[in-house]
Parts: structure tokens; sequence; C-alpha cells
């Protein structure tokens, strides 16, 4: 095989076994790789999609995709799929850095991780070599000090290595997976998941190399992927700001959640958007992933007086540089919780990555209880801490105790939709399926309030976008009409494009996806026409559907919460508008050829060669 | 006439006589069109920018601009 390195790793965490497989070719082939092909997996050894997330009979997959670890623009991305601590729902969590390509270049296209270690260990892989190690000597310890140690313990400096850390032992529903210390695969609990296996990390090696199966077609597709990205504008701009410039275009549009999803303009986007942390003094440098052309990373490091911020219970060097923040943490842990101190920013998104855990269900969770603190159903007893919204001291202390599942940091852990009913309030938790919106008010741009009910992984800005598309001439942004066909084509195609294993951003910064499928096609040498390749996309999803159906989900979590249904902004461009899901979700069923309870139809399903998957 | 600018991201420190904080008020002849305008703010006009004119997204960039109107300009962007 070409592009796919045809082979793959299953674990027995359970009886400590370590098998290696040929990957299975009809199914990369109908699948590409990467997500679509780890969902097809989990379909396979999970026979019973209701078991609860901790139970070792669910299954935790790292998956590469054909074009990780070669050098088209971007090639570093893998994905861990399994059933999601946060949602109860199949949940596909993407990460960038260099862990995915090392993992091609040892030869295997997949981790699959089964049962639950007797005792936390970690995975380590160097080329054939593969062995299960004690962890007990980083069992406890951040994500940052347990790379550097396990580097020192195999004795392999150029190592890398996804893992978890306190949070992900503490089984907090939002824990996420860390590699190369600052990447995450990070939403859905991924990380408690794999804390739940009692699996600190997998450290990997590998000297080899990805071959592609016509290397002159390749290196052709690539030259126009290069040259598109490198005159992009689009792209100049991500490298020069990041992602937080697009603060400032939701603020203006009235679509930054801010307060809880409360209004959708915030007075402080100039402390926090991406002038701010390029102009300010945490600034370092931009960062590049593996085979990179873009470099949205920023490294940035806590200003002095940050050590105001400095917690107690658990003293730590926080003067380290960390890659972040990006529009999302900006926001979720700045606007949504009336945050307008970059340095509580810092600091929290430090702890994230050190402690590992999602920040934009960190933040939003936090943003929930300071709601239910304001409206005096959480008080300092309770809490421990005064907890009104823009206490940067709150949000950096319950960041970590959060973590480590301390006072009412434990409360926290559990995300807001359990935090929220538990106190009585349930409609205090902005989200879908259990996990928190990210940065995008759906009062501003319509078609993200459908993209969000309908994503198979819960509340995700990442399957469809729609902005872009909502704010072109002859659009009304307010409008729910014909949103829901852009979603569906989106959704398609931005799944097709996480199969190969390449970063979304190509796509923002000037590449399109048919250089994609070309690229796909040079390296596997499969000749997938470009509607083969979207197609396999849209197979993935339906896919997706059906594992969640079997869940147990229905069309009833395909909603959102009345806040945004019912109450809308007092301020701003989308002051007196309200989310018009009654009229996007039955286009969108439709759409998708799905009957009314948003259940793939068998004609649909055939069309995919999906038919025996739902009876 | 006084037409108020503000510009965001990449933009800043673009405008004449821009500290940094991209905003300013300027004088601009009468009946001009946003494309002129543009053009005199030193904003490179083949970019395809989100403008915002009194609060309002505006595409037509030969709409001609009043006195006392705000205009925004942005860069396009990519959430993440």
């Amino acid at each position: 095989m070409h592009g796919w390195a045809g082979q793959i790793l299953r674990i027995d965490l359970t009886h400590g076994e370590i098998h290696k497989e040929p990957i299975n070719e009809t199914w990369a082939t109908d699948y590409i790789g990467g997500r679509g092909l780890a969902a097809r997996y989990l379909w396979e050894l999970m026979p019973d999609r209701t078991v609860d997330p901790f139970s070792p009979e669910n299954v935790l997959i790292f998956a590469t995709g054909p074009l990780t670890g070669t050098n088209t623009s971007c090639g570093s991305r893998y994905m861990v799929v399994t059933k999601g601590a946060l949602t109860n729902a199949i949940t596909t969590s993407n990460s960038g850095g260099f862990w995915g390509p090392e993992l091609k270049f040892a030869g295997y296209d997949f981790v699959i991780l089964q049962g639950q270690a007797p005792r936390p260990q970690y995975l380590w892989i160097y080329d054939d070599t593969v062995e299960l190690r004690d962890a007990s000597s980083v069992w406890g310890k951040g994500t940052f000090e347990s790379e550097d140690r396990i580097r020192e313990e195999v004795g392999v400096a150029d190592a890398h290595i996804a893992g978890i850390g306190p949070a992900g032992e503490n089984r907090v529903r939002f824990a996420c997976i860390i590699n190369d210390k600052h990447r995450a695969a990070g939403r859905s609990g991924v990380g408690a998941v794999m804390g739940s296996k009692n699996l600190k990390a997998i450290a990997v090696r590998g000297t080899g190399g990805v071959s592609v199966a016509n290397p002159a077609a390749y290196m052709k597709a690539l030259w126009t992927q290069h040259g598109k990205m490198s005159n992009s504008e689009d792209r100049k701009g991500m490298s020069a700001l990041g992602t937080a410039p697009t603060m400032d275009m939701t603020n203006q549009f009235g679509a930054l959640p801010t307060r809880n999803f409360k209004e959708g303009t915030f007075e402080g986007t100039e402390n926090l958007n991406g002038n701010a942390i390029r102009n300010g003094e945490s600034w370092i440098r931009n960062k590049a992933c593996f085979a990179c052309t873009i470099a949205c990373g920023r490294v940035t490091r806590p200003s002095d007086s940050a050590g105001k911020f400095m917690v107690n219970t658990h003293p730590r060097n926080w003067k380290i540089a960390g890659e972040g923040p990006e529009y999302e943490n900006a926001w979720s842990l700045g606007a949504d919780c009336g945050i307008q101190d970059l340095d509580a920013v810092l600091m929290a998104n430090l702890l994230c990555n050190d402690l590992g855990m999602d920040p934009i269900s960190m933040g939003a969770t936090v943003a929930s209880a300071m709601e239910l603190y304001e409206k005096g159903v959480l008080t300092d007893e309770v809490t421990g801490t005064p907890m009104p919204f823009g206490s940067g001291e709150a949000l950096v202390r319950m960041t970590e105790a959060t973590g480590y599942r301390e006072g009412f940091g434990d409360e926290l852990a559990e995300g807001s939709a359990r935090m929220g009913a538990k106190f009585e309030h349930p409609e205090v938790f902005m989200g879908v399926k259990g996990q928190e919106f990210p940065a995008y008010d759906p009062r501003g741009f319509q078609g993200m309030g459908v993209a969000y009910a309908t994503c198979n992984r819960g509340a995700c800005h990442l399957r469809a976008w729609t902005p872009a598309l909502e704010t072109q001439e002859g659009q009304d942004a307010h409008s729910p009409v014909g949103k829901s066909s852009w979603v569906i084509e989106q959704q398609n195609q931005s799944t097709a494009h996480d199969n190969t294993g390449i970063c979304l951003f190509t796509g923002f910064a000037g590449s399109v996806l048919e250089d994609l499928s070309e690229l796909t096609v040079a390296a596997t040498g499969v000749e997938y026409s470009h509607e083969e390749f979207v197609k396999a996309g849209e197979r993935t999803w339906n896919l997706e559907r059906v594992w969640n159906l079997e869940a147990g989900l229905t069309a009833a979590d395909d909603d959102l919460p009345e806040r945004l249904l019912k109450e809308s902004h007092t301020k701003g461009m989308s002051k007196g508008v309200t989310v018009q899901l009654d009229q996007m979700l039955p286009e969108y069923y439709s759409g998708r050829g799905w009957d009314t309870d948003g259940r793939p139809k068998q004609e649909k399903l055939s069309e995919l060669e999906l038919a025996e998957f739902l009876v | 006439m006084q037409v108020d600018v503000e510009v965001f991201g990449t933009l800043r420190g673009k405008l004449p006589g821009d500290d940094g904080r991209g905003k300013g008020t300027f004088e601009l002849p009468e009946d001009t069109t946003i494309s002129q305008a543009l053009d005199q703010l030193n904003i490179p006009a083949e970019i395809r920018y989100i403008i915002m004119l009194n609060e309002n997204p505006e595409h037509d960039r030969d709409c001609v601009l009043q006195s006392g109107d705000k205009l925004v300009v942005m860069p396009p962007v990519a959430g993440g």
C-alpha cells in the first residue's frame, strides 16, 4: 500500500497483549482513513454502543490518514475516535503537532486500544518495537513534566508523545489528550476515556517514511497546493495573527457569545484579539505543526503580572512558554466569562494544557457557574471563592481545581450540562448533546444553529462553519433560508478532508478540496474521482449518525437551548434575533435523505453502501 | 466630509497616521465611494474584506459615503 502504512496496532490493555495487523484495505478504500476509517473500526469493535464511555468495552482509536506524514501542506493530523465521556456519542477529536506523522514513520496507521490496564501504563513504539511500560513515575504529573520524563525513560530525545494529565486520570468529563505539550485532541472527553483505561501516554519514534504511489503526480499536485497557499492573503493573515482576529468579526456581527450567551458583543475584545496577543508583552513568536506552511500557532508566556493568579494548592512554574491562545480559547476563557484580562486567559490556557483539559468546555463551564453565582444559586460557601463574571482569579483557581477534582472543581469537572442539572438550573448549559458550544452565537449566524444541532459529536464549529458564506454579498446572516443545504455540503466536505489527515485550515488558506482529492489519488494510487472522495465523507457522516442512533441518541438530541430559540440579545447587530431551528432542521433531515425522526432512509444507506448498518 | 474609519487585524497600522490602533476620522472628498476610500486609506483593494457601514454589512463598493458615516473594514478570518 501507499499513503497508508498498511499496518495497525491493536492493544489489549486488560491482558497486556500487543497485536500487529494489516489494515483492512476494503474499509481503507471506502473511508480513505482518519476519522472515517476509525468510525468503521469502532462500529466493528463495539457491537454494544450503549456501554458507558468509562467501561473497558469502550474502544479508543488514534487514527492517521493516508496523507499524514507526507509533505502535503499541513500534513500533521491524527484523530482520536471513541465514545465521548462528555457526550455519550461517537466523538472524533483532531490534533496537529508532530505525533501523527511520527506514528506513520514508525509504520502504523492506527493504534487501537481495548480493555483496561490493571495499573497505570504507557505504550512505547519505536518502529517494530512496541511495549507497554509501567507509568507509576508519571501518573499524577502534568503533561509537560510527563513528556520530559517519558523521553528520559525511553532514552530517545526525539520521541513524540500523546498523553493525559491529572484531568484525564481523574476522569474530568472534558479531559483531553495533549501531544507535543501544547497540541490537543481537545473535545468530548477523549482524555477521560484514556484515563479510564489507565493509559497515561503513547510515546512514538519512527525512522521510516511514507511512500506515495505516483511520485510525479504527487509532486505536481503538491506544487499546486503550495503555490495557492503561498500566495493567499488569508494564509498571510493567519501566519501574522493566528485565528484570534475572528473575535473582531464575530463582535461586529453580534455573534461573539458573551457572559454565557446572554449577549453577542463584548466590551473587552481589544484586550484579547489577534492584535492584543501579537503586540502584548506575552508574545514570543508564531509556530507551525509538521509540514505546515501557515504557522497559525501562537507561542506566548504569561507576563510578570500574571503572578497575581499564582495558584496556591499546587505551586508550579507558570512562567513558561506555551502555545495559544487561539480564537476559541481567547473567547471561552475571556468573553464567555466576561473576562478581558489576557493574563488570566494565558494562565488558564497553560493550566488546561498541562492538566489536560479542553479549554472550550472549561471556560464555558466556568461561565455557567458564574451565571449561577450571580443568580445566587451558588454561594461562596459552595464554591469556596467568589465567582462573578469578569473574575480572572475565579477562572484560574477553578481551572486548577477542576483538573484535580478538588472542592467545587469536582462539580465543574462534570461539565456544565451535568452541573447545571445538579443545581436544578439546566438552562445555564449552552451546548448540544452534553458538549458546550464553541465561539459563535447562532443568533448572529443562523447557519451555525443547524450546524451545532446536527453535529454528530455534539456542538462543534469544525464540521460546518458558515460565517464566510453568511457574510457574503446577497446573504442575510439572520435568515434561516438555505442554510441547511450549506451545512450538509460543508459537513460532507470537511469529513472527506478530515479523512486524509490534513489540517482543515488549508481550506482557509487558499487551497481547495480538489487539491486534496488529487493528492490522495497520487499518494494512495486509488483512482477516486472528486465525487467519490466527497462521498467517502458523506458515508462517514452517515455511519457516525447510525452509530449514535444505536448508542441511544434520537432526533430529540438535535436541539438547541431555549436561550437561543426564545431569548435574544439586547444590543448589537443581532439584537432581537432568535434561532429558527424549527425551519432549518426539517430541511436538514430531508436534504440528508433522512426521515422526520432523523434516521437515514434505506435508500440513502444503500446509496452509501451502508444498507446493513441500520435496520 | 468626515468619515470615521476602523480597521482590524492585519490592516492595523496601515491607515494614514495609524499608531497601531486602526482608528481615525478622515477628511474625504464629497461623493467618495467605499472603493475610493479604501484607495485613499492605503487599504489594498484586491482583498475581499468584510465591510460594515454604520453597523451593517455593505457589499457594494460603489456605495457613496456620507458625512458622519462609520466604515469598518476587516480582513477575512477563519475560526479555530
